[in-house]
């Protein structure tokens, strides 16, 4: 079992050289100069020559490459082009500031997708199912910014429920004493409930945005695979023997665990993704609004870094998912065992249930895109 | 005596799947339903225990069992009925046991949703009855899961849930079409030893007449969804009242016939 758990962590860090190669390359393809990005459109070529030699580029292609390699691997993800600051110290200011509303928006997505996908599936026809799927044609045909503006204009500028989408504390708020980075976290530490209180004020909106945005999705999923599996033979058969309705539920739930997980994890990868979005409507200071901003003027390094932090964070979420997913199951859990203990006999490694994604589909695998 | 008389219309959208179809199945008796596909053989099982997929449903008819109709029981009352008084045995055990769940857990929960208590004795029970199925090994197999089995063993594990609360009546959906041809014939054994040693009756759903013909009391057969002739085996298969019963018959390769159809065929060319 451990030699598989070491093979996947292998599989991890060959991927993440594929990343990291695919970060680098894919930004050195991106029309436009940085240089010229800098300077404006008058620049002249003395001066366009001296920036790129400032920011090294122009070193060959090789070289940057290695230089590059090199440097990620050693935790340095440069310097932004405009600000100058560190682009890994902007990261892991940034990073959880988005966490703060990003993961209890997925765990409500989860909540509300489960609730209603389960409701759904067992009033398969009826009312509930038919309101449902409504629901999440009406949820999914809308951009997550649509739905961040239409709950503004409810909560903030009719029913004045909300606080204005101007940020995580508000400027009359003092900002804790840095212990760990985290706005967040500093805030609960040093005490200061108020400025916890106008965080989670603040935070509400864009948790309530991502959690009916991914709820749609999600609930869908969770209706599909509970229905096909409701009316197949084993809980046709498991209902024969008199189970209660609640053991059947765990049974069905059993079978459809796989997907759900996986398409947890799909659902995490696509909202780091789609932070950008909601950052941007809320004014949030989070990664995402941060990328979007690098991405529209160009500030290469930025762009890498945040290609490199999502799709190191969806990578790392799928292996652990592979081999969760691998050994909860009692089928695949065997081979694995199996084959621990019988090293000699040969035998074609069984695939995971999960294909291992390409390093290019992960930071942007999501249902939108 | 124990009565089982139904008598119903399942309506499927506009489909109807049965026109009234009445018939019982006495104590100690084991009922075969025959009939081509489609024909409403599951449908009619289905329809006693309530098990029709969602558009189905019994629009018409009674169900009665001991005296109470089933048709009429709310879904609660009929889960108690489910496993305890009438045990289903499934056609393909792979696709009717649970994949992650050791079988030890699959006997405990249904032991646990009938409200009987689980011990050693339950336990031991479980063993006992995997042992009369003809398992090998009931305690290793306990241990562990339904993909560790072969066909014919996880066919008898199936007929082992089936039996585990003692049902006074087993409904068997074609149990052996699922497995090879070579174990149909044990399991089948098995099935029918369990079944009349212990004083139950079994309705058994298949379209081999081989199985009707060496194991069943009585036999119905279906045709689009109507019951077309039932009776004592050795009478509807002796002397077939109904077309379709001739004509089912007939499409059974018989040794005995086609060794005298080509008795007559010799018997020709060697004249010529």
């Amino acid at each position: 079992m451990i030699r598989y758990i070491l093979s996947r962590i292998a599989i991890a860090i060959l991927l993440l050289l594929g990343l990291i190669t695919l970060s680098f390359g894919l930004v050195s393809l991106l029309p436009g100069n940085p240089a010229v990005a800098l300077l404006g459109d008058y620049a002249t070529p003395a001066d366009i020559a001296r920036i790129n030699a400032q920011l090294g580029l122009d070193k060959p292609f090789l070289e940057r490459y290695l230089d590059y390699m090199g440097r990620t691997l050693n935790g340095d993800l440069g310097h932004s082009f405009f600000t100058g600051s560190s682009v890994s110290g902007e990261i892991w200011t940034r990073l959880p500031n988005t966490l703060v509303y990003l993961i209890p928006g997925l765990i409500l997505a989860l909540l509300i997708g489960m609730g209603m996908g389960t409701l759904a599936a067992y009033r398969y026809g009826r009312g509930a199912d038919k309101a449902f799927t409504a629901g999440v044609s009406i949820l999914m045909a809308m951009p997550e910014f649509v739905l961040g503006l239409l709950l503004l204009f409810i909560f903030y500028q009719q029913l004045h429920l909300a606080p204005a989408p101007l940020g995580m504390l508000s400027s009359s708020d003092i900002p804790p004493p840095k212990v760990t980075g985290s706005v967040a976290l500093d805030a609960v530490i040093a005490g200061q409930w108020s400025a916890v209180q106008s965080i989670m004020g603040r935070a509400a909106l864009p948790i309530v945005t991502m959690g009916l945005f991914f709820a749609a999705p999600f609930g869908k999923t969770v209706r599909t695979g509970l229905l096909q599996i409701l009316n197949s033979p084993q809980i046709e058969f498991a209902r024969a023997c008199g189970l209660k309705p609640f053991q059947v539920f765990r049974y069905a739930l059993s079978d459809v665990r796989g997907t759900l997980m996986t398409y947890m994890v799909l659902l995490f990868a696509a909202a780091l993704s789609g932070a950008a979005i909601v950052e941007s409507v809320f004014s949030w200071p989070g990664v995402g609004g941060w990328s979007l901003d690098g991405v529209l003027k160009g500030d290469v390094p930025v762009i890498q870094g945040f290609v490199l932090i999502m799709g190191a964070t969806s990578l790392l979420g799928y292996v652990l998912l592979d081999t969760l997913i691998t050994l909860l199951d009692p089928r695949t859990r065997g081979n694995i065992l199996r084959k621990a203990r019988k090293p000699s006999k040969l035998r074609p490694a069984a695939p995971g249930p999960v294909p291992a994604p390409t390093a290019g589909s992960a930071p942007t695998a999501g249902p939108k895109n | 005596m124990r009565d089982l008389v139904t008598e119903f219309h399942s309506r499927s959208g506009v489909t109807r799947a049965l026109h009234g179809v009445s018939f019982e199945v006495g104590a100690n008796e084991i009922v075969g339903v025959v009939g081509e596909s489609g024909s409403g053989k599951s449908t009619v099982v289905r329809s006693v225990i309530k098990l029709l997929m969602p558009p189905g449903r019994v629009t018409a008819g009674t169900a009665e069992f001991h005296g109470q109709d089933l048709l009429k029981l709310p879904e609660r009352q009929i889960r108690r009925i489910r496993g305890r008084e009438i045990g289903f045995v499934a056609q393909n055990p792979f696709s009717a046991l649970n994949p992650v769940v050791r079988i030890e857990k699959q006997f405990s929960n249904i032991a646990k949703a009938h409200g009987v208590g689980v011990d050693a004795g339950s336990r031991d029970r479980a063993l006992e009855l995997l042992a009369s199925s003809g398992v090998d090994n009931p305690e290793r197999v306990m241990r562990g899961y339904a993909h560790e089995l072969s066909g014919g063993m996880a066919q008898r594990v199936v007929i082992a849930m089936a039996l585990y609360l003692n049902p006074r009546l087993v409904i068997a959906d074609e149990p052996t079409t699922a497995l090879d041809l070579t174990v149909q014939r044990q399991v089948l054994d098995t099935l029918t030893r369990l079944t009349k040693g212990s004083g139950r009756s079994m309705l058994i759903v298949t379209h081999d007449l081989g199985v009707v013909a060496n194991y069943c009391d009585r036999v119905l057969v279906m045709y689009r969804g109507r019951l077309v002739e039932q009776g004592p085996v050795s009478q509807v298969f002796v002397q077939p009242k109904d077309p379709y019963t001739v004509s089912l018959l007939n499409s059974v390769v018989q040794p005995e016939a086609a060794e005298a159809l080509l008795a007559t065929e010799l018997s020709k060319s060697r004249s010529i």
